[in-house]
């Protein structure tokens, strides 16, 4: 029999949960529940030093196998079964209080209940279990009970708030109900056509009819992609100093697009992480993956492409972490997690997952899809790319295996190479162990090395002494300065802009000066099928060319085959002119490090370049990329994973320092998350994972995040924290029921679980609360009164549009900028300007603002809009001052109130009914006869006010002026600003 | 009583009679903060967390120690000013001008923009001796030499970020990714402030630019964001929207604002929801911060003999009357007045990044209106319980820039992590006192070494915190200002 004292302790460690919550979350009455009862003693009271940062006494409580190792004083700790041997009590119950765990310095001191949990856990053993939410959702609606889903739900809140010595309240009125569900499913006022339908009553299949016709809306998709965008830390900017513009909004629209056709979301999310790795994706699955592409990019002067790059990839492991599982596992990238069993290992094998995509930090923004303007033409643009890929592929795979001969290849022997500006250039002789350990042409030949001061743009000039030889191709290798290094931390790479060689033939007479010849180059090939910059392009007059851009680690070659074969005789001299023509941002010049370059004599190269197919396949890539242009199109970033043979591997970094790498891993989930033996190897297979039915928490942390958004707080309110540091649920059972339906039954379907919710009794209760009721429950954490929440930031400024009469429903496309006061962008070396809109645009939904990640729109950034700077998976709701003067006095808000009262004034009727009228509209409900004499008495004193004025404006009569100070105050009443 | 005053203190005696407004707070528990922020998670060790009240998170709260400052005036001057033409006195360096860095130096060292083996640079400015405890400084600084003996110097500052957008995120919340509390949040957030009328953290702006850290400088991050800093300006409003649209006057405000409120009591009445309670309340304030913030930022009430001392004139955006203006807030209890000064990033790559013409400038710029500020803080008994700070968000190098290898077309220095200067004055720091030496260049540290988490550390502790217990859980941890590494306090820079 458990004693009270173990019910007790429970209520310490949770003492937020009224006792009766705890009683009913612990588990049968017979046993010690370890994840109830010990793990918050542990969590409290012993991690600290005996946890994932610290083992002191090599102690730790995370995990079973741990706490009943052996430590340093040669015991272990517990001895299952025998709380009277172990260590562990003696040391809790140790008399001597400087010896006493935990020490005082580290707070309170075990209470005698929490001690008597401990020894009465021992004693059964010490059963352990995983966290709550590592543990996967059983539901708990069995299938032999006549509950529906709602009716299920309704009984548990109501059955929890009667334990709370709460009576729940009855059904909303009509009109309140229907502005709940109105914004919460569309984030819209309700539609007129929608308030006629309730006047005689709100019945249930009433109540369905508006749910499903508002599910249905074209604004649905509005409403709930901004709840995604802030995980998404979607913005139309980059990020960091400059803060440029960035084509993100095609991205944007595809999430809209995808909750309008309740796209499931289990596909959603197979789409956001790793669309691009799926088989034919389309261009909405391309687009969903720019969803890790909104990490910040650093392009300030001096940065390091691969520092922010790491910090790009920590974004992504850590959104993902706390955006889908609802795990704290930033906390694991310096050291083990300080209370959940995720290791440093297990952070960077998430890692691993997001290290091998082809972005690297670049102002290009690189890998980047040209998304179309014109959504109607992703089918034709995706194909166009697709058969570009193809083409290229198809040439890649001739040309490598061929450049991959490597006896083929004779090394050039270099006698004299230099450069201009300060970069030097050294002669040196290959190392042909060196040179097989890398799988170089082993034959023959030296290298360019730049060493010291090395020069932006540098040109480098070479020659050598020809032997005789018939050339068909040359073959440039360029190496990081130290090959072994570099593999871990890469250097910086290079642009070849122009390659151009020349021949001086020996004078055919003594005296006579020598021939110059032109080498023509017909083809440039790189060692990747479809680089950032075609290798083709040195051979052209541009900066671009042959590039590792910006980071090389390993050496990389490029093939270069002449339009006919050349003969070198004996006294030939070459004279090669390597010219680089990029600089960049990062911290080091774009130069070739150590450069080698040797000839073929085969002709099958002469004879590809001239094979039909291959010419073909060559022009056909070409036109295709003309008909693409032809497309008008934004350069959008998305994910694209690196060729395999380029992949970076991924070390654990020393107290997540980049520059201090330690042992190699490779990717996977937590092992504590693994629910089989299959590793978990790339973005496809973490996606797949994360909606697996044995993956105990994706599901339960969207549905828990639906649930804030509809209830005012999640069952668990920590929504970004299911870990042992986040609440317990307040409703487990419910959680696990809605997770369990949402992704079976409903099968991910957003709008069948928005359904199920805003149709429960719980969510249409009447909101009103009493004295007795608030001090029971002050946060409605038992709901039984309707939840009454401050608009979101996007619905303050949609109600005001729709209630202007204003409003612009016009969805998609690039952002837009209403009114904002001067200065508020001022980013340094940007000159990029807000250009208010004086059209319709002005007046378009708030999720259509202009986003900028420095410097936000200041009136959404009032109402706790986040700077999506990172991700942010729970979203402030505060009351300020400042938000007041927002709805107030921005000339936005008042030029809408101008609209409002202009709708007003239109109103056939008395002033009473005219202000009666408005009133209703904004908050739905009937004013008290003393709050519409007062809205009389403010316009007869602003008419006075009116009248006063000096000039009187012409084009604003006092009936105007005093009905426009009437529409704003609506605006800014507490009924209208809560739903 | 001119006008303002009147309308102030009617607005003040309108609240204090609401009786309704008194018995809600009181008897509800409004809340600013939505009411899921009344429950914030349970952290291990929250013990030390502060317990906001979300009445009015802003109000003035005890720290856990006896402070040695009550409010913050934090000059960042933005793209890091040079020591070596200020106050890291380098006659070594001097001598070894035009030499080449030895290698040793820079072996495996990280520069934005240096490349190969850059050559030293020496003072660019001649230094002298002032004051009673002879401390070097350039002669750039004129004014600041009166009041030299005020100043404690930190010639051992070091950062590990050498990009300043990261710099600048390190200096003001502790981090260098976005998404950390600033300074000035965690200030408010620990003690509130003395004025509910105005924001208790203002930002002033400029140098023409923002700075490179953007709105993150100022961000609350994880604390709730009511503790954000809330930029003022020169042009326009002073603070954006403070100003009535046109053909409302502050009578006409008012009436709108009672009318709100009297028609939310209606609301109150008929739903008990203690949030509206708050919202009364908010606009409350928002109209008593409409007055109230017009004054202070009224430069024209300074006498002539004031702006004079400053050479601040009203109208203009300066950081001469954003000192003039840090003055004002703190004055009226604003607990954390943050300025940024933007233009210090003297590369070398043209005038205005010249260690010669634009650096000059912009110590001219600054030179009279610090020397000011801290004069006036003092006159007025203001200085004893203001802490003043003084930084950039790194140091430069002692080595001239050779951007891309080549020499640049003017004197400039790169950026560096490895040694900066900066000074602190008045609440609880010992005046006239250096700490640390750098070695015979200045590249770094020969003796006391201090981080920016120590800085922070030192700061919160002149504040009456213990950094270790200035905690708030957010994402899985007791988030701090100095991280989770150890902060150490410099105890030698305490008065």
């Amino acid at each position: 029999m458990p004693s009270r004292a173990l019910f007790s302790s429970l209520s310490i460690a949770r003492q937020r949960l009224p006792l009766v919550v705890c009683l009913l979350i612990a588990q049968p009455v017979w046993a010690v529940d370890f994840n109830a009862s010990v793990r918050p003693i542990f969590v409290k009271s012993c991690l600290a030093c005996h946890g994932g940062v610290r083992q002191q006494g090599s102690l730790s409580f995370i995990t079973r196998e741990q706490a009943l190792a052996t430590t340093d004083s040669g015991d272990p700790s517990i001895l299952p079964g025998n709380a009277a041997e172990s260590v562990l009590m003696e040391r809790i119950k140790e008399p001597d209080d400087d010896l006493r765990m935990p020490p005082a310095e580290h707070g309170p001191r075990l209470t005698p209940e929490e001690v008597e949990t401990l020894r009465a856990w021992i004693d059964a053993g010490a059963p352990w279990s995983d966290p709550w939410s590592f543990q996967v959702p059983v539901d708990p609606l069995g299938p032999a009970t006549a509950d529906s889903d709602r009716q299920f739900i309704d009984r548990m809140i109501d059955t929890q708030a009667a334990s709370a010595g709460l009576t729940p309240g009855g059904p909303a009125p009509a009109e309140e109900w229907l502005r709940r569900v109105s914004f919460d499913l569309v984030g819209l006022p309700p539609t007129a056509a929608h308030r006629a339908s309730i006047t005689a009553g709100l019945t249930p299949p009433l109540r369905e009819q508006i749910v499903d016709e508002l599910l249905a809306s074209p604004h649905f998709g509005e409403r709930w992609a901004a709840v995604w965008l802030d995980l998404a830390r979607y913005a139309d900017t980059i990020g960091y100093e400059r803060d440029p513009h960035r084509d993100a909004w095609p991205y944007r629209d595809a999430v809209i697009r995808a909750f309008n056709r309740d796209q499931p979301l289990d596909e959603f999310l197979v789409r956001q992480l790793a669309g691009d790795r799926l088989p034919e994706p389309t261009m909405e699955d391309l687009l969903a993956t720019t969803f890790h592409r909104n990490a910040p990019t650093n392009i300030e002067g001096g940065t390091d492409d691969e520092e922010f790059r790491i910090i790009a990839v920590v974004d992504r492991v850590d959104t993902t972490g706390q955006a889908l599982l609802g795990l704290t596992v930033g906390c694991a990238r310096c050291h083990d997690h300080p209370y959940d069993p995720i290791t440093q290992a297990d952070y960077y094998r998430l890692f691993d997952l997001f290290n091998s995509t082809a972005d690297v930090d670049l102002r290009e923004e690189w890998p980047t899809v040209q998304a179309p303007l014109d959504p109607s033409r992703y089918e034709e643009a995706q194909r166009l790319d697709r058969e570009r890929s193809a083409t290229l592929e198809r040439l890649f795979q001739r040309i490598s295996p061929l450049a991959s001969e490597l006896q083929q290849w004779r090394g050039v022997t270099f006698d004299h190479a230099e450069s201009t500006g300060e970069t030097t250039l050294e002669v040196r002789a290959v190392d042909p162990i060196e040179s097989a350990a890398l799988a170089l042409p082993p034959a023959g030949g030296n290298e360019i090395v730049a060493v010291g001061t090395l020069t932006d743009r540098s040109i480098y000039a070479a020659t050598a002494a020809a032997t005789p030889l018939t050339v068909t191709a040359l073959r440039l290798e360029a190496l990081p300065l130290d090959p072994a290094t570099a593999a871990i931390l890469p250097q910086m790479g290079f642009v070849l802009s122009k390659l151009e060689l020349t021949i001086e033939r020996s004078p055919a007479a003594e005296g006579e000066p020598p021939v110059e010849e032109q080498v023509f180059f017909v083809a440039g090939f790189a060692d990747e099928a479809d680089p950032f910059i075609a290798a083709d392009e040195s051979l052209e007059d541009n900066p671009g060319g042959w590039s590792v851009y910006t980071k090389q680690r390993q050496p990389r070659w490029a093939v270069f085959v002449l339009d006919r074969a050349v003969t070198l005789a004996a006294g030939d001299r070459l004279r090669f002119r390597f010219k680089h023509d990029k600089a960049t941002d990062g911290q080091d010049a774009l130069l070739i490090r150590r450069l080698r370059a040797a000839f073929s004599s085969d002709t099958r190269w002469t004879e590809l370049i001239r094979d039909e197919a291959f010419a073909a396949d060559r022009l056909q890539e070409h036109e295709l990329r003309q008909q693409r242009k032809a497309i008008a199109s934004v350069s959008t970033p998305i994910m694209a994973e690196l060729p395999e043979r380029l992949r970076r591997p991924t070390r654990l970094m020393e107290r997540g320092n980049w520059l201090s790498p330690g042992a190699p891993l490779e990717a996977d989930v937590p092992a504590a998350l693994r629910h089989d033996d299959q590793p978990v190897r790339d973005r496809l297979m973490l996606a797949r994972w994360l909606t697996s039915p044995e993956q105990p928490l994706t599901a339960r942390v969207f549905v828990n995040r639906v649930w804030r958004e509809l209830m005012g707080t999640g069952i668990v309110a920590t929504v970004d924290d299911f870990g042992s540091t986040g609440e317990t649920p307040t409703h487990p059972q419910v959680l696990d029921h809605l997770a369990v339906r949402f992704s079976s039954t409903w099968k991910w379907s957003l709008k069948q679980l928005l359904r199920e919710l805003t149709l429960t009794r719980a969510y249409g209760r009447d909101a009103r609360a009493t004295p007795a009721t608030l001090a029971l429950d002050p946060s409605n954490r038992w709901l039984a009164r309707g939840p009454r929440t401050r608009l979101t930031a996007e619905m303050v400024r949609d109600q005001a549009l729709v209630l202007s009469g204003r409003f612009n429903p016009k969805a998609f496309g690039p952002p837009v900028m209403p009114y904002q006061p001067e200065g508020v962008w001022n980013s340094v070396h940007s000159t990029a300007r807000w250009q208010a809109a004086d059209d319709e645009a002005r007046f378009r939904r708030a999720i259509y603002v202009y986003w900028k990640r420095t410097a936000g729109y200041p009136s959404l950034m009032a109402f706790d809009m986040p700077s999506r700077e990172q991700c942010a998976a729970k979203r402030d709701r505060t009351n300020t001052p400042l938000q007041a003067l927002v709805t107030m006095n921005d000339p936005a808000y008042v030029e809408l109130a101008e609209g409002f009262a202009t709708r007003m004034l239109e109103h056939d009727a008395s002033l009473e009914e005219r202000v009666a009228w408005g009133y209703t509209q904004t908050t739905s409900t009937v004013p008290t006869t003393a709050a519409l004499r007062e809205l009389l008495s403010l316009h007869s004193a602003a008419l006075v006010a009116a009248d006063a004025r000096d000039p009187r404006p012409e084009s604003d009569p006092p009936e105007r002026f005093a009905m426009t100070i009437v529409a704003s105050t609506l605006l800014n009443l507490d009924a209208a600003l809560t739903k | 009583m001119n006008l303002w005053q009147h309308q102030l203190s009617e607005s003040r005696s309108l609240a204090t009679r609401r009786h309704f407004l008194k018995q809600g707070v009181a008897g509800l528990g409004a809340c600013w903060l939505a009411a899921e922020g009344l429950s914030l998670p349970a952290a291990a060790s929250s013990a030390g967390a502060i317990q906001v009240d979300p009445t009015n998170p802003w109000a003035p709260r005890a720290p856990h120690f006896s402070p040695r400052a009550k409010r913050v005036i934090f000059l960042h001057m933005a793209g890091a000013p040079s020591q070596f033409e200020l106050f890291d006195y380098k006659p070594e360096l001097a001598r070894l001008d035009g030499q080449p860095c030895p290698a040793s130096l820079i072996a495996g060292e990280r520069f934005a923009f240096i490349r190969g083996v850059p050559k030293l640079l020496g003072p660019n400015y001649p230094f002298h001796q002032v004051g009673e405890t002879g401390r070097w400084i350039s002669d750039r600084l004129p004014h600041l030499e009166r009041v030299i003996d005020r100043l404690c110097f930190v010639h051992t500052m070091q950062t590990d970020q050498f990009n300043h957008a990261p710099a600048q995120l390190l200096v003001h919340t502790g981090s260098p990714r976005g998404g950390g509390a600033s300074f000035g949040s965690w200030t408010t957030y620990g003690l509130g402030s003395e004025n509910q009328n105005l924001p208790g953290f203002i930002v002033l702006l400029s140098g023409g630019k923002n700075p490179s850290v953007g709105q993150a400088g100022w961000g609350s991050g994880f604390l709730p964001s009511v503790y954000q800093g809330v930029q003022c300006r020169s042009e326009g409003d002073p603070v954006l929207f403070l100003s009535n649209p046109d053909g409302i006057d502050a009578t006409l405000r008012r009436r709108v604002v009672e009318a709100i409120n009297r028609v939310n009591q209606e609301t109150h009445a008929e739903m008990g929801d203690p949030e509206t309670v708050t919202r009364i309340a908010q606009y409350e304030m928002a109209c008593r911060m409409q007055l109230e913030a017009t004054t202070a930022m009224n430069l024209s009430e300074e006498t002539a003999q004031t702006l004079a001392l400053y050479n601040a004139e009203p109208g203009a955006e300066s950081f001469a009357n954003n000192c003039l203006l840090a003055r004002r807030l703190v004055e009226r209890g604003v607990r954390f007045v943050q300025l940024f000064d933007w233009g210090w990033d003297m590369h070398g790559t043209s005038d205005t990044t010249d260690l010669g013409g634009g650096f000059a400038k912009k110590t001219r710029e600054i030179d009279q209106p610090i020397a000011a500020l801290l004069e006036d803080l003092e006159r007025r008994g203001l200085l004893d319980e203001t802490l003043v700070v003084w930084a950039g968000e790194f140091g430069r190098t002692p080595m001239a820039e050779n951007r891309g290898g080549k020499a640049n077309p003017f004197l400039g220095r790169d950026h560096h992590a490895k040694a900066f200067t900066l000074w602190m004055a008045g609440g609880g720091v010992k005046a006239g006192y250096s700490h640390g030496e750098t070695d015979p260049v200045g590249y770094g540290p020969i003796t006391a070494p201090v981080q920016v988490r120590d800085l922070h550390a030192t700061l919160l502790r002149l504040l009456g915190f213990d950094n270790e217990r200035l905690v708030f859980p957010a994402r899985g941890l007791d988030q701090r200002l100095t991280g989770v590494e150890k902060a150490h306090v410099v105890e030698e820079l305490l008065a």
